[in-house]
């Protein structure tokens, strides 16, 4: 994830200076959370090739890329992976960019710029012939469509002119420069004539947003197609584009850390019209919808929405340890939850969009497990809890501590005896106490308006020369016997 | 004393005061005296002869400008320090006996200017506590009404502080305020009196520990004078945020005259403040610790250690509390632990010292180390409450009609409307506020 964010980052320095007129709303810089922290994991099995296959273009090589970043393990081949990937598109840039890190993994290994001894190592060879060709081969290409562009627009067919800046956008993905691409999209803008060609211009520049992660980018531009005229009118458009910009929104969400909102959206999603894996697949749509689900809703909206959802069940088979997670919470079976979580847990921290928020979401599932645990009992023995949660008695009861004193669980802990008892506040009591705070307050508030306005009378008597003596207030003082404090 | 060696100039002196004081317009005679000081300063040594011809209740203005000229002066070099400024103090305290008080009140405000001349002497005669008596004298006979302010008061209480001995001021600090100055319309009343008594009485109270009364008065230096500003309320917000965070543990947001203006000017001065609020409420002691050690020698420069050191005991006891609300009972290595205290002893020190002031309630089994949270005994359960209740409810309401009576008579003075109206002069408490203020 860092080294794709300064990717990303030394993409859109690169282009700071030319800032298309026709884009309102610039790129940000850096909106992304700063403190994602830097964890790496540690995992036995993973299918590297099959997780890759479900992506294709360049959420497939970003989503590699970030395996290799927090994974020490699976670094080599998942670089590896990803450069037999990007030989296929005209990414020259990223290309290096990978290479540079794999010889870094292997650091003991002298780069070999030569390509003499390959099999030694059995590292792909950096292809300095392919970067030249490509890079030449992409300009090209560049030459080409913008000389198509410029005869559609002296000829000025408008469909033609969008189409010319659509694939001049494709082509600036295929080579990695995301920023020029989300230009050229943007560009299409003006030569839209239909609702459906504004939606997909849309989803174009949404596309590109994500992978640069800039995700206030990607907001505005699901409003934009949310908005357009007749979107919300035909049926049609709602069917086919709805779930991919609610799913699109959920991420952004996601990212924003809003996990309810997040978790609302992917649950609108529907099976029936996905078709696209260029950021996510269905499977991922039904961690993420389920897991954050799991973290913030309640036990009626987990029943409503989640358990009896039939379009987002389809979703949940998909993952049937996430699906059995959810159910298990549900039935109360905590313990079987949170082990089921604690499995999965290595390969979503993976993920490249949830991975950062796993510990967060782990930490809110846990929590509502014992709010959920404790509410139906007076008392409970926390040796008990302990088991059922998996943890040692002593930070079992510190986590209590906290969610008390977060007034989440209104209980108090016998230290000695290790049971939770459950407090019964005395309402009379807090509310005398609170009314008499009330009136304190009040009249402390009244006896300042008095002596307010008693100021203002004061200062109207003094007609002359006012501003002067204001002035002088406080220089007078002298601070000096203020000593008594210590 | 060679006080019958007469000095020409000052017989002079005496006869003009003598004729003005006998015309009605006071406006002449002060003119002359200002012009006279010098003369007055040139023979310092002689002015008690001019005291002697002179008669208190005919020439007050006269006496106490000739008083004020005795205090400000350099000292002769043949009289002893403390002798001599006693006497100056003597000669004072007799003119506030003698003098009746409707013609005191007329010159309250030369009045504290003398005044705080002599505190200022006495005090570096280290004998700040005789001016005590005298001061409260003074503010006696300066009061029609004791919700009165004077111009004394923030004079008593800087005598108190300078003197170490808070208790005569606390009967004033308890009075609360509604009426600055006198009720006439001519007589202004200088803010800086009165922001000078809220800023001295919160320190008194905060060192006699009595932190909600000392968060009410930095509150009203803080709010009132806005949308103006000065340095005493910058002062004034330093010790609010530090005795807040004492008393209650957060800083609480203040009423609602013009917080932007606070955010603005108030909040970058006092940044090393701001910083120890979420260090203590984070509730580790070491990070609290880490966060006064970097500002040191702001606290130091600005005499606020000593608040400083009490939020750090503040902090054990806030982490006590909590665990008060989390736990039924622990024993007390455990609980030393979990608070970051360094041995069993300490805490129990700790808990004694909180169960004595009741602000916990609980009891320490020394036989097996361990201490057992009670809740609260059961408050609010027999008819005293409701009469109490029912007391403040009707004082509350009077209270509250006293304050519109009191708007309803601004918004009807004709003067108020017509300022209004002309000019907009610090009166509107947003918009005007960026004009007026100064750091």
């Amino acid at each position: 994830m860092a080294s794709l964010r300064s990717l990303n980052r030394t993409l859109r320095n690169a282009q700071a200076g030319a800032i298309d007129p026709m884009q309102v709303d610039a790129p940000p810089e850096e909106n992304d959370n700063n403190e994602e922290d830097l964890y790496e994991v540690d995992i036995d099995s993973f299918d590297l090739d099959t997780y890759a296959n479900s992506y294709i273009g360049l959420a497939r090589i970003y989503r590699l890329m970030y395996i290799a970043d927090h994974c020490p393990r699976l670094r080599s081949d998942a670089l590896r992976l990803a450069i037999s990937h990007v030989i296929t598109t005209m990414n020259a840039n990223l290309y290096q960019v990978l290479h540079h890190k794999l010889q870094l993994c292997h650091g003991n290994i002298l780069p070999d710029v030569t390509g003499a001894n390959p099999v030694d190592t059995g590292l792909p060879v950096f292809n300095a012939i392919w970067v030249e060709t490509t890079t030449q081969k992409s300009a090209m290409i560049l030459e080409k469509l913008d000389g198509d562009l410029k005869n559609y627009k002296s000829n000025s067919i408008k469909e033609s002119i969008r189409r010319g800046h659509n694939e001049i956008g494709d082509h600036y993905v295929n080579c990695g420069d995301l920023i020029e691409a989300t230009k050229s999209y943007s560009k299409a803008r003006d030569y839209c004539t239909s609702s459906s060609h504004v939606i997909s211009m849309c989803l174009n520049i949404i596309k590109v947003g994500i992978y640069l992660q800039n995700w206030s980018h990607v907001i505005n531009y699901i409003i934009k197609a949310e908005s357009t005229p007749d979107y919300v009118e035909h049926p049609e458009f709602l069917t086919s584009y709805s779930s991919k910009l609610k799913c699109m929104t959920g991420l952004a969400e996601l990212a924003g850390r809003k996990y309810k909102l997040a978790a609302q959206n992917f649950l609108k999603t529907n099976l029936d019209y996905w078709d696209s894996c260029d950021v996510m697949t269905p499977n991922d749509i039904a961690i993420y919808g389920g897991l954050c689900a799991l973290a913030t809703f309640n036990r009626s909206e987990l029943q409503n929405n989640v358990i009896c959802n039939n379009s987002f069940k389809l979703f949940l088979e998909l993952e049937p340890e996430v699906r059995d997670a959810i159910f298990k919470f549900y039935e109360s079976k905590y313990e079987v939850c949170l082990t089921i979580l604690n499995k999965i847990k290595p390969i979503l921290l993976l993920d490249m969009y949830i991975g950062s928020h796993i510990n967060q979401l782990y930490s809110n599932i846990r929590s509502k497990a014992m709010i959920q645990y404790f509410c139906p009992y007076d008392s409970a023995d926390l040796r008990k809890m302990a088991l059922c949660f998996n943890t040692p008695l002593p930070d079992l009861e510190n986590e209590l501590m906290q969610l008390i004193l977060d007034g989440h669980i209104k209980a108090r802990i016998d230290s000695i005896n290790k049971i939770l008892y459950a407090k019964h506040p005395n309402q009379r009591v807090e509310t005398f106490e609170k009314a008499m705070s009330m009136a304190q307050q009040y009249s402390r508030y009244m006896h300042i308006l008095i002596l307010k306005s008693q100021m203002i009378k004061h200062q109207l008597n003094s007609k002359l020369g006012k501003v002067e003596r204001l002035n002088n207030i406080g220089k007078t003082i002298n601070v000096d016997f203020v000593k008594i404090s210590g | 004393m060679d006080s019958d060696m007469a000095v020409p100039q000052l017989d002079q002196f005496v006869l003009t005061v003598r004729n003005l004081a006998n015309s009605a317009d006071n406006r002449e005679l002060t003119e002359y005296l200002s012009k006279q000081s010098e003369t007055l300063h040139k023979y310092i040594t002689n002015l008690d002869s001019v005291l002697e011809a002179l008669d208190v209740h005919e020439n007050s203005i006269t006496v106490l400008t000739v008083l004020g000229v005795k205090a400000t002066a350099q000292k002769p070099p043949d009289i002893p320090g403390v002798q001599y400024h006693t006497a100056i103090a003597t000669q004072i305290n007799d003119f506030v006996v003698t003098i009746s008080e409707d013609e005191l009140r007329v010159l309250a405000e030369p009045l504290a200017n003398v005044m705080k001349s002599m505190l200022t002497n006495l005090g570096d005669m280290e004998k700040p506590m005789s001016a005590i008596p005298i001061i409260r004298r003074a503010i006696c006979k300066l009061q029609e009404k004791p919700y009165q302010l004077t111009q004394l008061h923030c004079l008593l209480c800087q005598a108190c502080l300078m003197s170490n001995n808070l208790k005569p001021a606390l009967s004033l600090l308890d009075q609360d305020i509604y009426v600055l100055g006198t009720d006439e319309p001519a007589v202004t009343f200088d803010p800086k009196f009165f922001l000078s008594y809220y800023y001295l009485g919160g320190v008194i109270y905060a060192a006699m520990k009595n932190y909600s009364r000392a968060i009410t008065f930095f509150e009203i230096a803080l709010t009132t004078l806005l949308p103006m500003l000065s340095q005493i309320m910058i002062e004034s917000y330093k010790k609010f945020v530090l005795v807040s965070i004492i008393h209650l543990g957060t800083v609480p947001a203040l009423p609602k005259l013009s917080p932007a203006l606070i955010e603005r000017v108030l909040k970058p001065v006092c940044q090393a403040y701001l910083d120890i609020i979420p260090a203590y409420q984070i509730g580790d002691p070491e990070e609290l610790q880490r966060t006064i050690n970097k500002y040191h020698d702001v606290y130091l420069r600005d005499n606020n250690k000593g608040l400083v050191k009490q939020v750090v005991k503040a902090l054990h006891r806030k982490n006590i509390h909590k665990l008060t609300n989390t736990f039924l009972n622990m024993s007390i290595s455990d609980l030393a632990q979990r608070i970051n205290l360094p041995n069993i002893v300490e805490a129990e020190e700790h808990l004694m010292a909180m169960i004595e002031s009741g602000e916990i309630y609980g009891k320490i089994n020394r036989k097996e180390g361990t201490i057992m949270f009670n809740d609260p005994p059961k408050k609010y359960e027999d008819p005293s409450v409701l009469k109490k209740i029912l007391d403040e409810v009707t004082n509350k309401i009077s209270f509250s009609s006293t304050v519109r009576m009191m708007d309803e008579a601004i918004l009807i003075n004709p003067s108020f409307v017509k300022k209004t109206s002309s000019e907009d002069d610090g009166l509107s408490l947003g918009q005007s506020s960026s004009k007026s203020y100064q750091a």
